[in-house]
């Protein structure tokens, strides 16, 4: 029997759906791509759920990867403004179900994080830890007077505000700059990490294989310590495709861990795409 | 790490017990009032006036465990020092949303204290770990059926002709959200069947209407206190809106493999304490429609003493544990 062809789950804007999508069809691989906000319009999937708890998929014979991540804010035009909270809350839900209930799927939801990842950062380095990685000190606080305690501690300090993904750096020499920046936003919290000096590093991971790339000096890298722990963290996230940041020490030191994500960008993984597209397509050809 | 372990919760020490919440939410004030009549210390650390007049900070130590302060206009607890807790934020953002609302610092806010009691060591009652949301309804009813609870069959479809072959095998259907949203569960009438063509932009879900009583039931460690509700409503909940009255409610003893079920359901999706709503068929089928896992007790929690909240508390103090 013919598979069904693989469901890409993205953005239209999302690079690695583009570039996987464009090796598969290289490939003489059948690909559809559908945008997340227009799945239910596009394939109207059903799921039916039985007494006992058994889901049955309309769309259970495809394979899927999913790209999805927050959905985009409801269009104005189709939702009045008291309506667009629900229903973009409702999309996310069904969209989750979905997807967690889907047999064949790479980066399976979790119930409190549809792309799969199910951790924020300071759980990540929590779990990287226990997986045997090196993490930068962290601490989160509301008060000035803690921030530069930890400053005092460190050769220079991250500021991240939670799901803003800006950081600002501050050297310690530069520490009036970090009391204008938090008392720009007084008493709001803060992520404060660890500043390092050293090489910003991505490690891509596909189905099972591991690719390190040098961002600074543009350059694969071999970090032999560190591979058994990265594999052990994504399988204990129940990820088979994330990427993970790091820092590696310009002299001797560990490479240490800085975050995770389960969208992976394509830019960060350029040099082996191709390597890692055909990675996911076995993993994905692998799942019919 | 994603598949959760049963929680377990045991006080411990002797310090003050936690309570993360509003000052004007019924059921936060009902267990300190509890607390306080027992002469128990504890404290309230009020999400509203948070980071206004309450501050935290913690961090990792070097041995890898999380430490910190919670810290009040009168007092600093250090979290070592506290007993259990109790967390109830109300108006809690869903976790993937926060890159869209536009209020990001209540965001920050929330996800600051929300980071800490995921992380802490600290024995707590609420929702506290990724897995024990209840974000998606279908999501978690595909998880709670039992060999002595089934759940109502269900349909989740944003086609229109689908719910009408639906209507034809189940007789009576309701509709109601899919995600945490409040919604009222309606039949679907005429009017409303009229509308169907709604879902074509937003799938809904569809459930077969389960006749029966109406049981709520909130577990409490491995305790289950359950009511039965008269009401003609198809959502109980409203009863008091269109009658001017709360539907009758009396106690209940259910089956014991019921009990246990519902200990197990409770356990199974990451709770020490959760709301969950039971229909009793006349041939004595239990249905379970859903599990909340930030139940508004108070509600229900009537008769001398206050069951629940008394529940609750000897959860919080260490006379019961799980």
């Amino acid at each position: 029997m013919r598979a069904e062809p693989i469901l890409i789950l993205a953005e239209k804007d999302d690079a690695v759906a583009g570039a996987l999508s464009r090796y598969a069809r290289h490939r003489k691989k059948s690909v559809d791509w559908v945008f997340p906000r227009e799945f239910w319009r596009v394939l109207a999937p059903e799921l039916r759920i039985s007494r006992k708890g058994r889901i049955q998929s309309s769309l259970s014979g495809r394979r899927i990867l999913s790209r999805c991540g927050a959905l985009r804010p409801i269009a104005p035009r189709d939702w009045a403004p008291k309506d667009r909270h629900y229903a973009w809350m409702e999309a996310q839900a069904a969209l989750l179900a979905f997807l967690a209930a889907h047999p064949r799927i790479i980066n399976r939801p979790k119930p409190a994080d549809i792309s799969g990842c199910g951790l924020r950062l300071t759980e990540q380095f929590l779990a990287a830890e226990a997986a045997g990685l090196a993490v930068p000190d962290w601490t989160v606080t509301t008060r000035l007077r803690a921030a530069l305690r930890f400053l005092k501690r460190h050769e220079g300090v991250a500021v991240h505000r939670d799901h803003s993904e800006d950081i600002y750096c501050f050297p310690r020499a530069k520490r009036e700059r970090l009391v204008d920046e938090l008392a720009g936003s007084p008493r709001s919290p803060v992520l404060l990490l660890q500043g390092q000096i050293g090489y910003l590093t991505v490690t891509t991971f596909a189905a099972g294989q591991l690719w390190h790339f040098d961002v600074v000096r543009q350059k694969r890298l071999d970090l032999p310590d560190a591979e058994a722990s990265l594999r052990s963290l994504f399988g204990r996230c129940g990820l088979e495709f994330a990427q993970a940041v790091g820092i590696l020490p310009e002299g001797p030191g560990r490479w240490v861990f800085h975050g995770m994500t389960a969208l992976p960008q394509l830019r960060h993984y350029l040099p082996f795409s191709d390597e890692v597209n055909e990675a996911l397509l076995g993993r994905l050809e692998e799942m019919a | 790490m994603n598949t959760a372990a049963p929680p377990r919760f045991r006080a411990r020490g002797n310090g003050p017990v936690c309570l993360i919440g509003v000052t004007h939410d019924e059921v936060i004030g009902r267990v300190r009032d509890q607390l306080a009549k027992r002469g128990e210390p504890h404290f309230l650390f009020d999400q509203d006036r948070f980071p206004r007049d309450f501050h935290l900070e913690y961090g990792r130590t070097a041995s890898g465990r999380v430490r910190g302060s919670l810290i009040t206009p009168r007092c600093r607890y250090d979290i070592s020092s506290i007993r259990s807790a109790y967390v109830r934020m109300l108006g809690t953002p869903p976790p993937d949303s926060s890159l869209e609302t536009p209020d990001r610092r209540e965001n920050e806010r929330f996800i600051a204290l929300d980071h800490l009691t995921r992380l802490w060591d600290v024995p707590t009652i609420g929702l506290t770990k990724p897995s024990a949301s209840n974000f998606s309804k279908p999501y978690q009813i595909s998880r709670i059926a039992t060999p002595n609870i089934s759940v109502p069959a269900t349909l989740v479809t944003s086609r229109p002709p689908s719910v009408r072959a639906w209507e034809k095998q189940w007789g009576d259907v309701s509709f109601k959200s899919i995600s945490s949203e409040r919604s009222i569960c309606l039949r679907l009438s005429p009017p409303w069947r009229r509308r169907l063509g709604c879902i074509r932009l937003l799938p809904a879900q569809f459930q077969e209407y389960i006749k029966g009583l109406d049981i709520r039931v909130h577990v409490v460690g491995r305790q289950v206190h359950a009511l039965g509700i008269n009401t003609t409503f198809s959502d109980y909940r409203y009863s008091y809106r269109y009658t001017g009255t709360k539907a009758p409610m009396r106690p209940l003893t259910l089956p014991r493999e019921v009990r246990d079920d519902l200990v197990r359901i409770s356990r199974n999706l990451g709770f020490v304490l959760s709301g969950i709503d039971l229909r009793r068929t006349e041939r004595g089928e239990y249905f379970c429609f859903e599990v909340n896992p930030l139940p508004g007790f108070s509600f229900y929690d009537e008769g001398p003493n206050y069951p629940i909240a008394n529940a609750v508390c000897d959860l919080l103090t260490g006379r019961t544990h799980v």
